[in-house]
């Protein structure tokens, strides 16, 4: 009860908190990007023969992944810092 | 005295609330549907089932009791395929069906009927009646889609004691089965006394089995996508001045966090997800999953076969390595150096 109490609680700051944000509407990716995208793969395909770029790309998007969880971890310990007490 | 009775009723409070919640139950609520007669106890898991869209699921419980009978020929040569209740139905009751269906169901409408057969000699009649909705065709949407889940309900009366129901699955047309039959199936048999739906039973002890089973595209043989997942119910009640037990039920009260306080925080990344400027972010990532640079090219570099066989390959798969080799020593010093 205590536990889901503040799990709540902290829900709702988060909800206020990001509220306008959830007032835009939903992001539809422009199609010329993600044609873009999906066309580079076919002007990469023959480099690729020599070049592993298909696993350059997967640990480039591992990387950001890392970063983003790394960042996402600073951002909550950076709340929690701000609860009086807690240093 | 006046102090003493406001002590007193503090005490009988905190008593009270102690054993409230100690006597509450607090265990998972897995939805269980008890009913039929005898070893006919199915156990639904939503949780499995929606995670496994195109299959069935069907518990069944205990010792002896017997799994949903498939069949690839119906009794009555109408249909090919047909689902069979496990068991003997005894006396009169109520049975539902909940299909989860997906856009295929569309054209043509499937049909579903609901069949008890006389299980042989010396046996009584029985017969299904009252079915809800009243014809087995999938209600529509206004849209022209088939609206899922579906729920179906009917009556039977039985005086025999080997009959079974059938329930057939087909088309309209020609209620043969000629297409995909994508949905799985939620199906329980109600004691005649208790309402549709409303059969949430306290849990029962024992070992329950859920399974899905992926059905054949043309005649409803079961393929081998089945999947066995067992969980147990254990004790939820507290023994009579189990004080320990006591304790641990209080603290798991106060402590625990609920499902949904957890659930929420799901449901709000999911919103994130699909709002800017974070949205923007996980469609481009989610579009960089299809890039494929082993994609068809636009253009073709000429190189010799055999340097290709010979070297380019070679190279390639120690560039891959290296690749990876890197990653990892940047991602230790990254770790190393990382301010937290």
């Amino acid at each position: 009860m205590i536990t889901s109490a503040i799990l709540y609680l902290l829900y709702a700051t988060i909800q206020v908190i990001i509220s306008p944000i959830l007032l835009f509407s939903d992001v539809v990716l422009p199609e010329g990007i993600a044609n873009a995208i999906g066309t580079a793969g076919m002007y990469v395909a023959p480099i690729n023969i020599f070049i592993p770029v298909d696993t350059l790309v997967t640990i480039l998007l591992l990387y950001l992944q890392i970063e983003g969880f790394v960042g996402l971890y600073k951002l909550i310990m950076w709340g929690i810092k701000k609860i009086p007490t807690i240093s | 005295m006046q102090k003493l009775a406001k002590v007193f009723s503090i005490v009988l409070l905190i008593f009270c609330s102690f054993f409230y919640i100690a006597s509450a139950d607090l265990s998972y609520q897995i939805p269980a549907t008890i009913g039929g007669s005898g070893n006919d106890v199915f156990c639904t898991t939503p949780p499995y089932a929606s995670e496994n869209f195109g299959s069935y699921n069907v518990g069944t419980t205990g010792p002896g009791s017997q799994d949903l009978v498939h069949n690839t020929t119906s009794g009555t040569g109408i249909c090919n395929g047909s689902f069979e209740a496990p068991g003997n139905i005894t006396g009169n009751g109520t049975f539902y069906l909940t299909l989860y269906l997906d856009g295929s169901w569309s054209d043509p409408y499937g049909f579903i009927e609901f069949v008890c057969i006389n299980g042989g000699d010396n046996d009584g009649d029985c017969s299904v009646g009252e079915l809800v909705p009243d014809v087995g065709v999938f209600p529509e949407t206004p849209d022209g889609t088939v609206a899922s889940p579906v729920e179906f309900s009917g009556t039977y009366t039985n005086d025999g004691n080997y009959n079974r129901l059938v329930i057939f699955l087909c088309e309209v047309d020609n209620c043969t089965p000629s297409t995909t039959y994508p949905f799985f199936l939620d199906i329980g048999f109600t004691e005649a006394t208790e309402e549709p739906y409303s059969i949430i039973e306290p849990l029962a002890l024992g070992v329950y089995q859920s399974f899905g089973i992926l059905l054949n595209t043309t005649n409803f043989s079961q393929s081998d996508a089945s999947e066995w997942v067992e969980f147990t119910i254990e004790e939820d009640r507290c023994e009579t001045l189990d004080i320990g037990c006591y304790f641990q039920r209080v603290i798991t009260f106060l402590f625990y966090p609920s499902d949904g306080s957890l659930n929420v925080f799901k449901n709000l990344y999911q919103q994130i997800q699909t709002k800017p400027p974070f949205g923007y972010i996980f469609a481009i990532l989610d579009e960089f999953e299809n890039f494929d640079a082993s994609d068809d090219s636009l253009y073709e570099i000429p190189t010799a076969e055999f340097l290709q066989e010979f070297i380019f390959d070679d190279v390639r798969i120690a560039f891959v390595w290296l690749l990876w080799f890197v990653f990892a020593v940047g991602l230790l010093k990254r770790f190393k150096l990382i301010e937290l």
